[in-house]
């Protein structure tokens, strides 16, 4: 008995050491190589020139998402909120914040060859930089010179549209991102994007400029200085509708897949993986002078009041959203929980007794128009009337031919003077707090924007300036909605950042056979049941 | 005024009279047999429309029922009953049972008469739906007119709620309809020379696009609005005949049945509308008889009249003419 003792004592030793050695060398989640990311999208067509993205616009969220495939940034934030180099080693400004020097990182090609040199960077930069922003290279050098400071200028880099790139002669753009297009389909615009811009053969892997593009193939990039990524390719297949896309997710056509708010409680009841982002696109409503009704301060306080955002957020998108108080997120501005939007339906009504029956939308109604696109906005936009009848005030709904272009839409809106009121969506591009409210503000002309607050950065003054703006309430926020994305069981390491960026340079595809895995954990690890493939030449560091 | 002539006038007089009397006679019974007939085919059509008003009303009633007793709605109003109940889990079940028992309007509505789930305004969710819970026993109430709110405006409705009584006390209501509209009337089989048009009255003021029906022009609209007014002040079945033109044969006659709803309020106007086209063209074409038989009995009693006049007054004159030839000495006449 004792040496039977012996023995099991031995086992169960010989067994936790072998779990407390060997587990974490055999059982540790093993990177492969290979295979190809089926990515389904909502929208129908994506521009990859980051000098056509405008500011806000939800669809230039889904280009900059494709963009990030080529191009690089000189800098990136990653997700401990640290500013970790890119194309650049290191960086350094003034006291002032006026000029900032960037020393690129040597060696970097683009995918066809070329090495990426300043005077890229700076040709890329300067058509993407504001007003009194100026940017110039000297030897391997990149330097910045703001008129005025600009202490989150690495807040600003690291996010929307700047990418480094390469306008090529034909018009064409080069990036060194880990991805490169290797087919782009569809276009409307550039005469070599008709068809087929960049073929299987021609490595070069330049984007097509100008086009609207319908189709896309993404081939990883061998020569990227990061290292080659996992995928060998990505399959972008664009204009699915969102039920089709969770249809094909749970059929196993598509890998990364949009869910919108109102599929996410379907798509978790049947086990789908779906990430949620941080809040990246807000709902609003702002008012010009189009129509007298809408330039009444009191009627605008009256609906204020009468908004139920609560219910807008908690009952009709099923709590996928935020009731919004503040034009930018708490993520943001760290200041959003100051504000807070009262909904008081018979002060509303009080307010509204007290204006003019027929002129402040009483017998002609306020023409509510909807600028953004989906059927969440219109879903948006009947609420607001809904609630807006609560308090007596009559509102029309108009709604807009669609256009993809939210800044054409805002010009479109003021110029065609159909609408008092407009529901307008807007995606956060910045990681900036300063230069995404000026944005807001000088793309929706919510005001005249002073230019001395609004290029400070101090949240104080920021969140006057805000306070300010939302006081005056030509624009009333409504609901802010995080970016919800299903993901197969095959999709690996996704690590996104919280702000929606996908980093799909670190994703890889297990592609082991079904329930010869372990069951994923919530960031889809899972140890592969076959060797990992050999890592092929350039491969991640 | 001779004797012949006198004759031959009182000939022509009777035959133009006995034609007259038998064209009247026969105009007046063709009209009042036509009468009687659109009468009928109007009374069938009502009869009709009744009927078909009530089994899509059984029809909707059955789908809202099947909706209630779902386990789905079991599982609805169980969650419901509880305290804090989480209503955003089932704002978007109304479109999936809509579209799942081929109904327009499919609403879910709390115990405490909260809008659950709405499929044909979701933007309306968390309101109250007041007049449902005022109601203690639906299931056995038939089908009624409604007007129905929508995002883009408001339509006639054919109504039925029916509740899932799963949780005493705690009852959950299944508002199902069906729009009224052209679709409805498109069911009614019309015989050639009427049609069924459907005002509903959902303004206070006439509105020309809220009466459908096929082949009505905008022009032929607006000639319903007395009608439509009058039947607002005083909403009972009435008869009226609109002249489209000049011509008789383009006048319509319109039975006009008011459609209230369940406070007796003026929802809707269900007008069959018949021609009178057949009847005028008969009745010119009785007309048109009748003037060429008076015609040819008046020439033809014109030469019998001459002629018998003739035979009998030729004697006549022969007798005075010898009688005046005797006067004046000519006994050999």
């Amino acid at each position: 008995m004792s040496r039977l003792d012996a023995a099991t004592r031995g086992s169960i030793l010989a067994g936790l050491l072998c779990s407390l050695v060997v587990s974490p060398l055999e059982c540790a989640e093993r990177q492969r190589y290979g295979g190809t990311l089926r990515v389904e999208l909502r929208a129908a067509s994506v521009s990859l020139d980051p000098r056509e993205w405008r500011a806000g616009s939800t669809e230039s969220a889904t280009d900059e998402k494709m963009g990030a495939l080529v191009f690089d940034r000189l800098v990136v934030l990653d997700n401990y909120g640290r500013f970790q180099p890119e194309l650049t080693t290191e960086w350094s400004h003034d006291a002032a914040f006026k000029r900032w020097q960037f020393t690129l990182r040597t060696g970097v090609k683009f995918s066809d060859g070329a090495m990426l040199t300043s005077a890229d960077a700076v040709a890329a930069l300067q058509p993407l930089l504001p007003d009194g922003q100026q940017v110039s290279a000297s030897g391997n050098v990149v330097v910045i010179q703001s008129a005025t400071g600009a202490p989150d200028l690495l807040e600003e880099l690291a996010s929307g549209r700047f990418f480094v790139y390469r306008v090529q002669p034909d018009g064409t753009l080069m990036g060194t991102g880990p991805f490169f297009v290797a087919e782009a389909a569809g276009g409307s615009r550039a005469p070599s994007s008709s068809s087929t811009a960049a073929g299987e053969s021609n490595l070069a892997g330049s984007v097509p400029g100008a086009a609207k593009l319908t189709h896309l193939r993404f081939r990883a990039n061998e020569r990227t200085w990061s290292g080659r990524p996992f995928l060998d390719a990505i399959e972008v297949a664009l204009g699915v509708p969102p039920l089709r896309q969770l249809l094909d997710l749970q059929l196993g056509k598509a890998d990364l897949v949009e869910v919108s708010p109102e599929l996410v409680r379907r798509a978790m009841q049947d086990n789908q993986r779906v990430w949620p982002s941080a809040p990246v696109t807000f709902y609003g409503l702002r008012f010009d002078d189009a129509q007298p009704a809408a330039a009444d301060a009191k009627l605008r306080e009256a609906i204020s009041l009468s908004l139920d955002r609560k219910t807008m957020a908690n009952m009709l998108l099923q709590k996928q959203a935020e009731p919004a108080s503040a034009l930018l997120p708490q993520w943001l501005s760290g200041y959003a929980f100051l504000f807070t939007m009262e909904t008081n339906v018979d002060r509303a009504k009080e307010i509204r007794a007290t204006l003019p029956a027929n002129t402040a939308a009483g017998t002609e109604p306020l023409r509510l128009r909807v600028d953004a696109q989906g059927d969440l906005a219109k879903l948006l936009v009947e609420r607001v009337a809904v609630n807006a009848r609560q308090a007596a005030i009559l509102v029309q709904v108009v709604n807009r031919p669609a256009t993809r272009n939210a800044a054409t839409a805002t010009n479109a809106s003021s110029n065609s003077a159909v609408g008092g009121a407009h529901l307008f969506a807007w995606h956060y591009s910045s990681l900036s707090p300063r230069v995404e409210m000026e944005s807001m503000v000088n793309t929706l002309k919510l005001g005249n924007s002073n230019a001395a607050i609004v290029s400070s950065t101090d949240p104080e003054q920021l969140h006057a300036y805000e306070k300010k703006l939302l006081e005056d309430r030509r624009v009333l926020p409504l609901v802010a909605l995080p970016e919800y994305i299903g993901l197969s069981q095959k999709v690996r390491d996704w690590m996104p950042a919280r702000w929606g960026e996908w980093r799909l340079g670190d994703v890889w595809l297990d592609r082991s056979e079904p329930g010869a895995t372990q069951p994923a954990d919530s960031n889809g690890a899972a140890v592969p049941a076959t060797q990992p493939g050999a890592a092929p030449p350039g491969a991640k560091r | 005024m001779s004797f012949r002539t006198k004759l031959l006038f009182v000939v022509l007089l009777v035959i133009f009279a006995s034609v007259s009397v038998v064209a009247y006679a026969v105009t007046h019974y063709t009209q009042a047999a036509f009468e009687s007939l659109d009468a009928e085919r109007t009374g069938a059509l009502v009869a009709q429309f009744k009927k078909e008003f009530i089994q899509r009303g059984a029809e909707i009633a059955q789908q809202a029922k099947n909706i209630a007793e779902a386990n789905a709605t079991e599982r609805m109003a169980i969650d419901m009953s509880r305290p804090n109940a989480d209503l955003s889990l089932y704002v978007r079940d109304a479109i999936g049972s809509a579209q799942e028992h081929g109904l327009d309007y499919v609403e879910f509505v709390n115990h405490d008469g909260v809008l659950i789930s709405s499929a044909q305004f979701p933007a309306r969710v968390g309101y109250k739906n007041d007049w449902v819970t005022s109601v203690k026993d639906w299931n056995d109430a038939p089908a009624f007119l409604r007007k129905e709110e929508l995002p883009d405006g408001e339509a006639l409705s054919l109504t039925v709620v029916r509740t899932n009584s799963t949780v005493a006390d705690k009852s959950l209501y299944i508002i199902g309809g069906h729009r009224l509209d052209k679709n409805f009337l498109a069911s009614l089989v019309l015989p050639a020379g009427m049609r069924a048009l459907i005002y509903t009255n959902l303004q206070p003021a006439f509105v020309p696009a809220a009466l459908m029906g096929e082949k009505i022009d905008t022009e032929q609209v607006e000639r319903f609005a007395p009608l439509v007014e009058q039947l607002q002040k005083q909403p009972q079945p009435m008869v009226r005949t609109i002249d489209w033109t000049r011509d008789p044969a383009d006048a319509e006659t319109f039975h006009a049945i008011p459609l209230t709803g369940r406070n007796n309020e003026l929802l809707g106007v269900f007008f069959v509308g018949s021609s009178r086209k057949e009847l005028v063209l008969l009745t010119r074409q009785i007309l048109k008889m009748a003037a060429a038989v008076a015609a040819a009995a008046l020439l033809i009693g014109l030469l019998v009249s001459f002629w018998v006049s003739a035979r009998i007054t030729k004697p006549v004159e022969e007798l005075a003419e010898g009688a005046r030839e005797v006067a004046s000495g000519r006994w050999d006449t």
